[in-house]
Parts: C-alpha cells; structure tokens; sequence
C-alpha cells in the first residue's frame, strides 16, 4: 500500500469521525429536556417568542428530524456552527478567536511532558533500584493522583507569594510596551505555570512508561550488540535505548490529546488563559448551548487532527509500521 | 524415589490467595489499602463524630485554621465549617466515584466482551463507536452532559461513565482476543456450551486480574473527574463534595489557602489510595513481574 | 607460538535466589592467531558466559567476575579503565550473537549499523564508513549490497541478519571474533551457508574465531583446537582431530557418541544413538567432586569427594578426569 493511499483513508476516516461529532451534538440538543429552540437560544438568553420562531425557520424545527439533520450538517460542514446569543456573534468566530491559546497551551505541556518524561525515564532506568528511580515512582503516582486543577491553585499560592517569579494568571500583560519579541516573551513567560501545571500529570506518566519500556530495551539483545561493537554507555541510553523506548511514548501521547485537552479546561480557568476551556466555562455558566456545542466539535476536531499526525510521526520513527503498510 | 515422596505434591493455594500474599507484599498495595481504609472511616463515620452540618454558618467568613475552636480548620468564604466539609465530603465523593465507576466498567466490560469474542463485524463496528468516545474530549463532553440534563449525582455518575468506558471496553477486548482461542475455551465450547455461557463463565474470569486493576484505577480516575466537574461548578449542589469545597474557594485562593488546599489533600490522598491499591494487585497478579 | 588472547583462572559468580552459582570455575583457554577455537556443551555450561567475559559483558549485577585474568596483548581486559575496553570492543574483539532476529536495532538501517562499528573505531567520514559498511556487506554475500545497506534488519531474513552481524563484527578487521552459536536459530540450509562463509572470511582476513556451539558437526567442520565445557569447568582441551578420534573425559565421549553418524556404510548395522543419562546439576549446588560424577558411568569415591584438575596428557590433550585408565580401556 503506497503511502498516499493510507493518507487518503486516514483523511476518509477523520471525515467520518467529524461527521459522527456533528450528528452526536445534534442530538445532544434534542436530546436535552425542553424545546430545542429553546435550548439552542440558551436558557439565561432569556428568549423572546420572536427570537424562537427565527430560530425554528434557520433549523427547520418544524420539519421532520432527518430534514433537521441534513440543515444542521449542511451548515456546519460550511463552517456554520450557528450564533451564540449570548456574545451575540457566530460560534465559529468566538472559537477561532480563542483555539490559539489552547493549541499553545497544550503543545507547551505536551513538549515539557515528552522532554522531562523521557529524561527522568532515562536516568531512572540507569539504576533502576536509585534514588532518581524511587523518585519517578514516586513523583508518577503522586502526579497521577493530584486534581490538576488544585495543582495548579497549588503553584498559584507558591508563586503568588513564596516565589513571585512567574504571573498567575492571563496570557500576556495588556499594560506591557514593547516590540514584536518583547510581546512573545511575554506570553511565553505567562505560559510557564499553566504548561507546567496541564504538563505534570503527563510528565509523571511517560517517565513512568520510559523508565518501564528502558528497562525492557537495556536487556534487548540489540543494546547488547551495540555494546559489543563498543559504544560508549552515554550514547546505548541516550540513543540506541531511547531511540527505541520513545516509541510507546508517542503512541499514548497521541492516544492522550482528547485527556490533554480536558485537563486544559481545567487549567485554563485556574490561570485564565483565555483559550477553548475558559470560554467553555463561561458559556456552560451562561447555558450558551450553541458555543458549548461548538466547542465540543472543535475539541475534537483537534483531536482527530493530533491523531493524523500522530499516525505520521509513527510512520516516521517506526521503520516497521512505515514498510509494513 | 519413595511413594511418600511422589505424593508430597508442594500445597497450592487458591489463586486468589495466592495474590492476597502476594498483595500484602507490595508496600504500595498495602499502603494504598490504609489510605482507603482511613478515607472510608473518615468519610462514614466522621459525620457521626463531629457533627456539625457542613452548609451551616458557624463564625466570620475567611477564619484561617487555629483561629477558633469551634471551626478547628478554619471557614470558607461564607464562615462554613472547613472541618465539617472535609468530613461530609467524602461520601458524596466517594459515592460518586463509585456509582461512576461502576457505570465505565459496566459498559466497557459489555462492549469489549462482545467485540473481543464476537470479532468480525460485531468487532468493526464497536470498536469505531469506542474510537468515537474516544476522540471526544472527556471532561468537555462530561461538562456538556451535565449542563444540559441538570447537574444531580446520578447525571454527574452516569456522564463520567458515558465519557471514561473506552479504556475498559479496549482492555476487555484485549484480553478476550487473548483468551478466546486458548485451550480450554475450545473444550468448553467442544462440550457443546453456549456462547453467552462462554463469555461469562468462562473467559471473563479469566481476564478478571486486568479488569480489577484497571477498575480500581477507574474509580481513581472518576473521583478525579467528579472533582473537576464540581470545581467547575457543575456537580450536583445539593451533594457536598470536595470538589466543590475547591470550587468555592477558588475566588479566595489568595486570601484563604485552606479553603482550597484542605480538600485537595482529601480527594489526592483518596485517588492516592486506589492508585496504590491498584499498583500493588498490579504486581500480586503479574507473578512475572514479582521476579524482577 | 604465543597466545592472542589469554584466559586465566577465571572465575564468575551470579546471584540467584537459590544461592550464589559459580558459572565459571577457573577457567583457562588460549586463542593463537589465526586459528578457530571451539568451545562445545550442553546449554548451561558457561561457554556464553565465557565469551560475555572476554567482551566484559557479564550482566552485573546479578553476574560477578570473582577473579582470573583475560589478557590480550599485554593488557589484562578485566583491570582496563572503561574507555579503553569500550575501544577494544568492536575493534580488537568483536561477536556475534545466537538470535539474528533480534541482535539488530530495529529502528535503524543495517548499513548505518556497521558504519557505526567503523565510526567509532576509526577515523573517517561518514561517507568512506558506509562505503565500507556497502562492502562489508558485499564481502558476506549480500546481493545489490548498496540497496541492501538501506534496509531495516525487520525487511530482512534471518539468515541475511546474520551475514549483517558478521560484517558490523568484521567491519573494523578485529583480531578475534567470538560467534556465540551462529546459526542455532537458522535453518539447516543456511547453517550450512553461515558456516562456509566463516571459514571464508578466516581464510581471508587470518582474524582467530572463538567458535561457540553444541553441535559437534559445527565443531568437526570448522575448528582446529576444541576445548569441552561441563558445568562451569573445562573438561577436556585439545586438537579437534584428537578430542573427535580419541577423546578421552566419559563426558566428551559421551557428547562425541550422541552424533548421528550418516556417513556410515548404511547396509552396516548401527549402534543405537546414546545418550547421557542424567541432566547437569543445579550450579549451586555442585558437591566438592567432581562435577560429572553424578552422572558418570566410571563414578568412585573418588570423583566424589575431590574435583580433578585438568592434567596435560599430550602436549595439545588435556584433560580431567581421575579414571583414565578405566574410561579408555573401555
């Protein structure tokens, strides 16, 4: 099977899978106890009478349920998601206003995740009964087990006051002049926390899988033989072994971007990141049914995304999924 | 070799026994096992102990721990007994975590049973509506559940169980793939016994250590998830959680740190304890594992 | 004629949970230059673990060098500081493994693996190491070798894998090559085939060969010198003539009668296959005799309460066995 071909029904796939979201979240409003109009205008909308009949016609809430169906699909496949009443604009826009942020955000945990994770692996898989090697069991249960949002308040607290070197909260500092570079800097310095927070569940676990799937390679016949050629120990952990043991990692990293993006909600409204999860937030507050909604779609729209190109990365690090079709 | 010796058969024990010894051996397991312990006694009995009402003003707002004796850790921003709310929060947390858990490992035994033992098309099509739940961002989808059907315990279980089951459901498959083709499935099946009779008695219990393992972390991984939500302020209100506890104190995390932090530790030493549990059946099931 | 490489008085110890198990019990061996030198057994014997040592690739823990010396040249490879051990591997010794299937970094082309051996030991580009490693891979008869060196080990078989294993072992001209059982995991054809490719190469490049094996057929083919191995010790030494047409340790005669003889006139009645009876005991917990006793047919009281030294019988024939006389009259 050529290359393309497998691209081409991957990408039928994630259409699929696209498709499947819109007909869940349209069920998800007629679903909803209430009159869909209504629950499309928001609850806390409070709706005129006016407002629902508009509404009914741009659905067709009147036609049969198949109709309705093909209305809501036809419109969200040309990038209607409907209006938010509540911010008074297009779903889309508001989402596209705030998908940055959550993307930065996530790269930013998942990047601290994949680095930190495999170095703490590698250098517990060295001793495997060390100190460092206690401490990565310890830190991927204790990471595991701790809500990240209280996490997160937790380094909140420790560097609102004890260490007053990184902001608390927001993306950037509006008061802040200053060139291009400045403003990147900035952001950059306000990303640390929450990539930090959202990145320790993550960096507990792949050091946890690194450490595990190390051990495994390190007694691989193959790590023997390149000892017998004589290469030195840096190079066997850092290169031979681990060039080996990121393969899992990338797998559950890929598997974990819906898990990732969950736990960015929660982080982004501890740190007000002005992404995806805050703006999910304030919407459920405002019982914003078509933001939610749209919300939901896109999520998991970056989801089938991340895992297409998680597909390609493996291709590319795993010579033997790569010819073997 | 005598007769004497050829009957000295070395004793073995029950499985099950066998991995009670061997739990008692893994230190995690056994101190995950007293977390519980501790938690389920706080949580049951506590109430009883100490019984003040946890959504009762009982002094000013704000009062830091030590302050007063009548709110030993202190109060939240509306002067209700931390102490109190610690002690109650636990069976709602706790009940959720369970009732959600049940649900997840429920539908995921189902579904995976089926796919793994069925194959073919009953396979193809579960597992694309699996990968569907699971491209579906958990928490955001629990968020959009609750919101639209109102917030109650049951909606808050049965949303976290709608969202989580997919890992149970790929693990059941998993090990029914597994056993299904082994020996004494085809004997079973040889002596004429019928298909639901086969997946029930037969090979679920012999895929039964995984599931354990991963259904004590299920209710780990929902206890997390009902926090979440409360925090969120989508648990049910009327349910006094640690979640919420944190939720609330939120606004006050600058001023008030124990408003925040007191129930953190809770619901981290409560996922703590199935976490370790976890880990410790984890090595009395895998006796591989154990020689390392 | 001096030794190339020089085993004395080795011994290795490991940790298991049923006691402390000496694999190796003073062991000594020479190689000289340019000769194949078999070391034969039954699985457990320590003929791996010896040439783990020489490689300094005894798993530690739960493995343990006890003491003995492994000279090459004039320096002791168990006393040189790890950098240097790490450029004797691969350029002065080099090995290749029992599982082709296995041996090779799944994740990288087989020609960057013998460039790397190259890489390491000498001092050329990047460009000059995969043109040799192209042909190395010529030189163990592998056809269109420069399409070849791009493969990964997964798109190749396992005989091929192992033609690759003796060219990254070959690659940088070492002076002993160690083959822990070649081709125990390959077909009988290409047995056959890895085998007259060793000899080949031998011929050609005059590097000595420690022949690690089980099968006697591999030792009759292949070597000059064979040293037997029986639980941790080494039993009997010689000239491979001299150990096949009149060995002399009841363990050696007895592995040497286990050999189907196809060669045999097959119109002449054959004796029945033998077999040893008995299974090597536990290693730790061999008694004070010698270690074959339990399962020798010669046994006195003898064998039981004292070891037998290995005691030169000829110049090349050494042997250890406390009954001689009786085993040969036989």
């Amino acid at each position: 099977m050529s290359i393309l071909t497998v691209i081409a029904r991957r990408l039928l796939h994630a259409f699929l899978l696209v498709l499947a979201v819109l007909i869940l979240n349209f069920l998800l409003i007629h679903l909803a106890p209430g009159d869909p109009a209504e629950v499309i205008a928001g609850e806390m909308g409070g709706a005129t009478e006016e407002m629902l009949q508009q509404i009914r016609e741009t659905y067709g809430l009147d036609k049969p349920v198949i109709t309705q169906l093909g209305i809501y699909l036809s419109q969200a496949l040309q990038g209607d998601l409907g209006q938010s009443f509540f911010y008074n604009a297009p779903v889309v826009d508001l989402i596209l206003g705030r998908i940055g942020p959550t993307i930065l955000l996530v790269i930013a945990a998942l990047t601290f995740a994949i680095l930190i994770g495999t170095m703490l692996g590698v250098l517990s898989s060295h001793k495997p009964k060390g100190i460092m090697s206690g401490f990565v069991t310890l830190f991927s249960v204790v990471g595991y087990s701790a809500p990240i949002f209280w996490t997160g308040l937790m380094l909140v607290i420790l560097f609102a006051w004890t260490f007053p070197i990184f902001p608390i909260a927001n993306m950037y500092d509006i008061t802040l002049e200053g060139g291009f570079f400045a403003r990147v800097l900035d952001v950059l310095h306000h990303l640390v926390l929450p990539a930090l927070t959202l990145g320790i569940v993550y960096i507990a676990q792949y050091s946890r899988l690194t450490r595990a799937s190390m051990l495994e390679i390190l007694g691989s016949d193959y790590i023997r033989t390149a000892r017998a050629k004589g290469v030195g120990e840096v190079k066997i952990y850092g290169f031979h072994a681990l060039r080996n043991a990121i393969l899992p990692v990338v797998t559950i990293a890929g598997l974990q971007f819906g898990s990732i993006i969950s736990g960015a909600v929660l982080v982004e409204t501890v740190f007000s990141w002005p992404g995806l999860g805050t703006l999910a937030f304030d919407s459920i507050l405002a019982r914003d049914y078509p933001t939610v909604l749209g919300i939901l779609f896109f999520s998991s729209l970056l989801v089938i995304v991340a895992n297409l190109i998680t597909d390609l990365v493996y291709r590319v690090v795993d010579p033997r999924i790569r010819t073997g079709g | 070799m005598s007769a004497s010796e050829i009957h000295s058969v070395p004793k073995s024990q029950h499985p099950l026994v066998e991995a009670a010894r061997a739990f008692r051996q893994s230190w995690a397991g056994v101190l995950g096992f007293i977390l519980l312990v501790a938690i389920i006694f706080m949580a049951f009995a506590g109430p009883h102990i100490y019984g003040v009402d946890p959504f009762e003003i009982v002094w000013a707002p704000l009062t830091p721990p030590g302050d007063t004796e009548t709110a030993p850790l202190g109060t939240d921003y509306l002067g209700r007994d931390i102490l109190a709310g610690l002690l109650h929060g636990g069976a709602a947390t706790l009940y959720v975590g369970l009732s959600a858990g049940l649900i997840t490992i429920t539908i995921g035994i189902l579904v995976g049973a089926f796919a793994g033992f069925y194959g073919g098309a009953v396979d193809e099509m579960l597992m694309r509506v699996t990968e569907f739940f699971q491209v579906l961002p958990a928490l955001l989808f629990a968020m959009v559940l609750v919101t639209l059907f109102t917030p109650s315990i049951f909606v808050v279980s049965a949303a976290i169980g709608v969202v989580s089951w997919p890992t149970t459901a790929r693990l059941t498959r998993a090990e029914f793939l597994k056993i299904r083709n082994l020996e004494y499935v085809k004997a079973a099946r040889s002596i004429g016994a019928k298909n639901q009779r086969i997946i029930w008695r037969v090979i679920l219990p012999n895929a039964l250590a995984p599931l354990i393992v991963s259904a004590t972390l299920t209710i780990g991984v929902a206890i997390l998830f009902e926090a979440g939500l409360s925090f969120l302020g989508l648990g049910d209100p009327n349910a006094f959680s640690w979640g919420l506890m944190i939720g609330s104190g939120r606004e006050h995390i600058l001023d008030a740190w124990w408003t925040v932090t007191l129930p953190g530790v809770m619901i981290f030493i409560t996922v703590l304890g199935f976490s370790l549990v976890g880990d410790g059946l984890n090595d009395a099931f895998n006796p591989k594992l154990r020689e390392r | 004629m001096s030794s190339l490489l020089s085993i004395r008085d080795l011994v290795v110890d490991f940790k298991t949970r049923a006691g402390n198990a000496r694999v190796l019990n003073h062991i000594s061996l020479d190689v000289y230059p340019g000769e194949v030198l078999g070391i034969v057994g039954e699985s457990g014997c320590g003929k791996s673990m010896t040439a783990l040592s020489v490689m300094g690739l005894v798993p530690t823990p739960p493995g343990k060098i006890t003491s003995g010396s492994i000279t090459l040249g004039d320096e002791d490879l168990l006393k040189v500081p790890t950098k240097r051990l790490h450029q004797i591997r691969g350029k002065e010794i080099s090995m290749i493994f029992q599982e082709p299937m296995t041996s090779l970094n799944p994740v990288f082309r087989v020609g960057d693996q013998i460039a790397e051996s190259i890489l390491l030991h000498e001092n050329v580009t990047k460009a000059e190491a995969w043109e040799r490693s192209v042909k190395m891979l010529e030189k163990v008869g592998i056809p269109e070798a420069a399409i070849r060196a791009r493969n990964y080990p997964h798109e190749m078989s396992g005989g091929m894998r192992q033609r690759v294993m003796i060219a990254m072992a070959l690659a940088c001209n070492p002076k002993v090559l160690i083959a822990d059982e070649p081709t125990t995991a390959l077909d009988v054809t290409v047995q056959a085939q890895i085998f007259d490719l060793l000899k080949e190469l031998q011929q050609d490049t005059g590097t000595a060969i420690i022949m690690i094996t089980h099968d006697m057929g591999a030792i009759a083919e292949l070597t000059d010198r064979v040293a037997v191995m029986y639980a941790g010790h080494v039993i009997e030494t010689g000239s491979t003539k001299d150990i096949l047409t009149n060995p002399h340790h009841p363990y050696t005669r007895g592995l040497i009668s286990c050999v189907p003889h196809l060669e045999k006139n097959p119109t002449e009645e054959r004796p029945f296959l033998q077999e040893i009876p008995g299974v090597v005991p536990p290693l730790t917990e061999l008694g004070k005799g010698c270690t074959f006793a339990p399962r020798c047919q010669f046994q006195s009281n003898t064998c039981l309460a004292d070891r037998p030294d290995l005691t030169q019988i000829t110049a090349e024939h050494s042997v250890s066995c406390y009954n001689l006389e009786k085993v040969l009259a036989q």
